[in-house]
């Protein structure tokens, strides 16, 4: 097996990106809307396209038509769901309507994800390969239900087991060709690097809220890794608490002195400073991935998430 | 054929690039793996609707079916990179592709000009549907509930309020409100109208006047701000920014908004300033309708000013009842027309004031 090093980069540009959010704006503003499918669409595409792994694009195969389907189907859904909350407040149900708006959206969120991951992996080839979502729906239901029962009952604590759980399960379930994902991290671990980072920064008036967040991506990365059979690829994060520092100050005083307008450029130098602070190596030969994932059609998930405006978190 | 291409392939079914030799027609990219081409051979044919051309720095990628698995990549200093660019560039002539040709000066303008359009029509539609919609009806039901939640905290003056009632009925005030008065015990001078009906006017300003047409001329300008439903206007105008605010600008950024709002905030004081006006002027010809000379409105307005409190020359644009000297000067043009009419005496304005001194 042969050691090697990858190279992730994103080459975007915020001139080209700025272009595109003006030209999605133009077409929203005058379908009242409609175009937001189309608009996502492209916007994707655009961060894919230029995020290169080993000389090779990214590609976002999604389309605006698939997600315009999963949009009217999701817009459906809710509508019924808020349709019968407020048709039951309206008769003096309040308590009722609140309990089932709850309910209903526990078992809502995570099919959303769900649907949302299939999609977005089954959209999302390298090189020619797919990547793919196999999770099943019922267990990521089965972890969300006990994920929020066990954080209410101890009052945010568990929280912090919920949410790795949560990244572990789903990443755990990607894959890229016959290549697969997975992540190590832990509740307990996360939990005191929070408390860590809440404790310090309060400390020291806020300063150690950049070496919180350097914490926080690097377990992320550093905990991330691919395997193919008994080959290897193993991610790290270089960037240090300054690093987060500059660029989080620089972001602002930009997104304060042109109120707002810079936004498109600030987005892109973030993207470029995560990826440049990402170390790839292993043994890994990617030349042999092989197809091995099936293409799936149905966005419904994806549209739901973004109603829901959580986006797409990992 | 000479103008066979040496590419690299991605055929789907591994990642690694492929050497292979394309060709292309008007029709599209013909394909075939290895270094030689051979006749007998298979060719993979892909028409150019499924294809589409990406650029990143130096390299182009031409995908060659929809779902982006079977795609060629080659340097775009090539020589036929230009012509092949061209033909597939050139199936793009949707109204977006042609937005995303244009030169970002004109996109910021269009967006602009979209914008202030979906700005001024909001503006325009909200408060124009919510006074179709509401009916005075239920501007004077919702309106009484304020009253009672207001008075709870005041002391009322119950044989002025009797007295002042009479005197608004003598009085040709509203066709589609009922008013209704009320003296509040309070030394501030002041008084205002409550939607749908309800006037309270403090026992400081009727200490203040001096003449009964003073009263009447107030009285004027407050039914005024009722029959013209300032307070819905006001509340429609907010609801209708908001509702921009939310949905135009809320995924762009923050910021933007807090400027809308700094901005909506001395529109409003605008707006605020124009309400006064016209009540002035509505209450004026509400003075004209009851046979009562419309100087009334400027001798009101010297009179509130004479017990205001000293409120230095720059700040009078920000008060709530600004610019007092300006509405003078517009009361007194606006009576310039009646100089040389004569109004009847009013005895029974005259008995009730008395008795309300």
């Amino acid at each position: 097996m042969e050691y090697n090093k990858y190279s992730l980069v994103f080459k975007g540009r915020g001139f080209e990106y700025f272009k595109i959010l003006l030209v999605n704006m133009i077409l929203t503003t005058i379908t009242l809307g409609l175009y937001y499918p189309w608009a996502k669409a492209r916007t994707l595409h655009f961060f894919y396209g230029n995020t290169h792994f080993n000389g090779q694009p990214f590609v976002f195969t999604g389309t605006g038509e698939q997600m315009f389907k999963g949009f009217i189907k999701a817009f459906l859904i809710l509508l019924c769901l808020y349709g019968l909350v407020i048709y039951l407040s309206l008769n003096e149900q309040e308590l009722v309507a609140a309990a089932l708006l709850y309910i209903i959206l526990l078992f809502i969120i995570p099919l959303a994800i769900h649907g949302s991951y299939r999609y977005r992996f089954a959209k999302t080839i390298w090189s020619g390969i797919r990547f793919g979502y196999m999770g099943n729906k019922w267990e990521l239901l089965m972890l969300c239900i006990k994920g929020t029962f066990l954080t209410i009952v101890t009052i945010g604590i568990y929280g912090a087991w919920f949410a790795m759980n949560l990244r572990r399960y789903l990443l755990c379930n990607v894959k890229i060709g016959d290549a697969r994902f997975s992540y190590k991290g832990v509740g307990s671990e996360y939990f005191w690097l929070n408390v860590k980072g809440y404790l310090l920064s309060i400390f020291t008036f806020g300063i150690y809220f950049f070496w919180w967040q350097k914490d926080l991506f690097a377990y992320f990365i550093n905990n991330l890794r691919l395997t193919k059979g008994d080959q290897t690829m193993l991610l790290k994060s270089t960037a240090t608490g300054g690093d987060f520092l500059a660029l989080i100050m620089v972001n602002l005083l930009l997104f304060v002195f042109t109120l707002g307008l810079a936004t498109p450029w600030i987005v892109i130098r973030s993207m470029r400073f995560l990826l440049a602070n990402m170390v790839l190596d292993g043994t890994i030969a990617f030349d042999e991935l092989r197809q091995t994932q099936e293409n799936f059609d149905d966005a419904t998930g994806e549209d739901l998430t973004d109603f829901f405006d959580f986006g797409f978190i990992i | 054929m000479d103008n066979i291409q040496q590419v690299n392939f991605f055929d789907g079914l591994q990642a690694g690039p492929k050497l292979a030799l394309m060709y292309f027609n008007a029709e599209g990219i013909s394909i075939q793996l290895g270094a030689y081409w051979n006749k007998e051979a298979t060719v993979l044919f892909f028409p150019y609707k499924q294809c589409s051309i990406q650029q990143t720095g130096n390299n182009l990628f031409v995908f060659l079916n929809r779902n982006a698995t079977n795609y060629i990549s080659f340097n775009a200093d090539e020589s036929f990179a230009v012509d092949l660019k061209q033909k597939l560039n050139q199936k793009d002539q949707s109204f977006a592709g042609s937005l995303l040709r244009m030169n970002v000066f004109s996109l910021v303008i269009m967006v602009g000009i979209l914008l202030t359009g979906v700005y001024w029509g909001v503006s325009t539609i909200v408060p124009w549907a919510g006074l179709k919609l509401i009916k005075p009806s239920t501007e004077t039901e919702l309106g009484e509930k304020m009253y009672q939640s207001m008075m709870q905290a005041e002391t009322i003056d119950k044989e002025r309020t009797k007295l002042l009632q009479e005197f608004a009925r003598s009085m040709q005030l509203s066709n589609n409100y009922p008013i209704k008065l009320t003296v509040v015990k309070n030394k501030e001078v002041n008084a205002y109208a409550i939607p749908g009906g309800n006037i309270v006017v403090y026992s400081g300003i009727l200490r203040a006047m001096k003449s009964p047409d003073e009263l009447a001329a107030l009285l004027g300008h407050e039914t005024a701000h009722i029959n013209e439903r300032h307070s819905l206007r006001s509340i429609l105008r907010s609801a209708a920014t908001g509702l921009i605010v939310s949905v135009v600008l809320n995924d762009i950024s923050g910021i933007f908004s807090i400027v809308v709002e700094n901005a909506e905030g001395l529109r409003t004081m605008h707006f605020s300033r124009g309400i006064e006006k016209s009540a002035d002027e509505e209450g004026m010809k509400i003075l004209v309708k009851n046979n009562i000379h419309p100087l009334a409105m400027k001798k009101l307005m010297e009179r509130l000013k004479e017990n205001s409190p000293e409120i230095p020359e720059v700040l009078s644009f920000m008060q709530s009842h600004p610019a007092t000297d300006e509405r003078i000067k517009h009361a007194s043009e606006f009576a310039v027309p009646y100089k040389n009419s004569s109004f009847a005496p009013k005895p029974v304005l005259d008995s009730i004031w008395t008795a309300l001194k």
